[in-house]
């Protein structure tokens, strides 16, 4: 039966459902979603800041596979650019060879809707949709990971990746024990900051509910400084993290009044989430997402990140992709560590970074990116 | 994360560059297809697969060739569409799913058969 690969329709639900049936049959957690058929009109970006697109393979009767296309507007060289993030694919091939040909599918249909198409995450370079996207000679890299401990001996004593043998474990618990973990953290930390010198100036940060004008007049004054950043104004902002998206504290970052910057904070208890497989029970911090200019970057972050402390989490995280990020990121102490949070766009896409990049712009990225901010 | 699981040590990362030769792959035995295979797509299959796919046959499929999977069908397109100068459509990529189908394909492309795509 040939394959067909088409937006998705209503009548397909049946379809998905069975094909969700047969992975779940063979033990895979995987599942192809559906569009919400409540909505009657084709969404738009130029009425929707985000707007999301199921593609399927249709073989006949059934469905084989699926794919999301979540697009919205990046800045780029001093216009908009209509970007596509590739989103969730789930295929078939996982469990009958007969479809191996339904993910390159996919991917290549996809990126004839559109060329300026991008992936994250997807579990590392070692998941298979990221290999699938080295294959079709996509570019790729790694989002920056950094971190910072800030109660060494709970950390020790509950993250997943100190505990993952019996060597490990003793180590993790004698450390903990002994208060050198502690001992040790605050030495690195002191190094850190007699290596970075003038500490970042303090300023004042409050929590609001939403972005408004004042997040407009920010967006146009630091977008050319990016070479390559999803559009960050109010109504992006607004439809990325909504009001009623509790879980989120966005910090609006002012100095003598003057807006700096904005910043996305989040604490989460582990325990009972998705991130509890790595993080056990401890209170973990993100700095979820954040825009300033350049220059600024680091008395933003350093906002966001007491805004953390004092929220008592036991360890700070964030991914940034941006080098004065990265550079904020170190000034306020955190650390670099491994990420597995892959990074990986076509050939368009690798083009505008290349030419932004020789002008000395750089892809603003961070782990809100792709498929929104963390669904926990 | 979602495709079949693969060997990562099988794969150059990054570059493009089609898996090495040397692969686990298990080829139908049995009643075995009279057309003969092009040796250029033989050729293409044997730099994909490995050399274990010496006597293709026009029935050879995933079902045939274990290491065919969804990751090294994009090795074998991109080298396909090098090797015989033809671009795919991305539908019909998922069609492409056994040696005949592939044969056929670019058959109609060259006109007659796979060593005339190219030129």
């Amino acid at each position: 039966m040939t394959v067909v690969v088409r937006r998705f329709r209503t009548a397909d639900e049946p379809a998905i459902e069975r094909l969700n049936g047969r992975l779940a049959a063979a033990g895979l957690p995987h599942r192809v979603g559906h569009e919400d058929s409540r909505r009657g009109e084709e969404r738009r970006l130029d009425t929707e800041p985000i707007i999301q697109r199921l593609y399927v393979a249709a073989a006949g009767e059934e469905i084989r596979g699926g794919i999301w296309l979540r697009e919205q507007l990046f800045w780029s060289e001093g216009r908009p650019v209509r970007v596509g993030w590739t989103v969730y694919p789930v295929a078939e091939s996982l469990i009958d060879g007969k479809a191996a040909g339904v993910p390159a599918s996919l991917l290549f249909s996809l990126l004839r809707q559109e060329p300026h198409l991008m992936a994250l995450g997807m579990g590392g370079h070692a998941g298979s949709f990221a290999k699938i996207l080295a294959a079709a000679r996509w570019a790729g890299s790694s989002l920056p990971f950094f971190f910072s401990l800030l109660h060494p001996s709970r950390v020790l004593r509950r993250l997943a990746y100190a505990r993952t043998t019996r060597l490990r474990r003793m180590l993790a618990d004698g450390l903990a024990a002994s208060g050198l973990a502690w001992t040790a953290n605050k030495l690195l930390i002191g190094a850190s900051a007699v290596m970075r010198g003038r500490p970042a100036r303090q300023c004042t940060y409050s929590v609001v509910d939403r972005f408004d004008a004042w997040a407009d007049h920010l967006w146009e004054r630091c977008r050319d400084s990016y070479g390559f950043i999803a559009a960050r104004d109010s109504r992006a902002l607004n439809s990325l993290y909504p009001e009623s998206f509790r879980c989120l504290t966005r910090l609006r970052v002012q100095s003598s009044g003057r807006d700096l910057g904005w910043i996305c904070a989040r604490s989460i208890n582990a325990l009972g989430t998705r991130l509890e497989r790595h993080f056990g029970n401890l209170r973990v911090g993100i700095l979820t997402d954040g825009l300033a200019h350049p220059v600024h970057v680091t008395e933003v972050m350093e906002a966001g990140f007491r805004y953390l402390v004092d929220d008592d989490v036991d360890l700070i995280v964030t991914y940034q992709s941006h080098p004065a990020w990265c550079a904020a990121a170190s000034d306020i102490g955190l650390m670099r560590g491994p990420s597995n949070c892959a990074f990986y766009r076509s050939p368009a896409v690798e083009d505008l970074l290349t030419r932004a990049a020789a002008k000395d712009r750089y892809c603003h990225l961070t782990r809100s990116d792709g498929d929104g901010p963390e669904p926990v | 994360m979602r495709w079949r699981p693969h060997d990562a040590s099988a794969t150059k990362h990054g570059d493009g560059a089609p898996p090495a030769a040397a692969r686990s792959v298990a080829v139908a035995q049995g009643e075995r297809a009279t057309m003969s295979v092009d040796p250029r797509l033989q050729a293409v299959f044997e730099a994909v697969f490995g050399r274990e796919v010496s006597q293709l046959s026009e029935q050879d499929s995933p079902a045939t060739i274990e290491s065919w999977d969804s990751l090294n069908h994009v090795y074998l397109i991109l080298a396909l569409e090098a090797e015989f100068g033809v671009q795919f459509d991305a539908e019909e990529i998922a069609n492409l799913i056994s040696v005949g189908a592939i044969q056929r394909r670019l058959e109609r492309a060259s006109g007659s058969s796979p060593a005339r795509a190219a030129s």
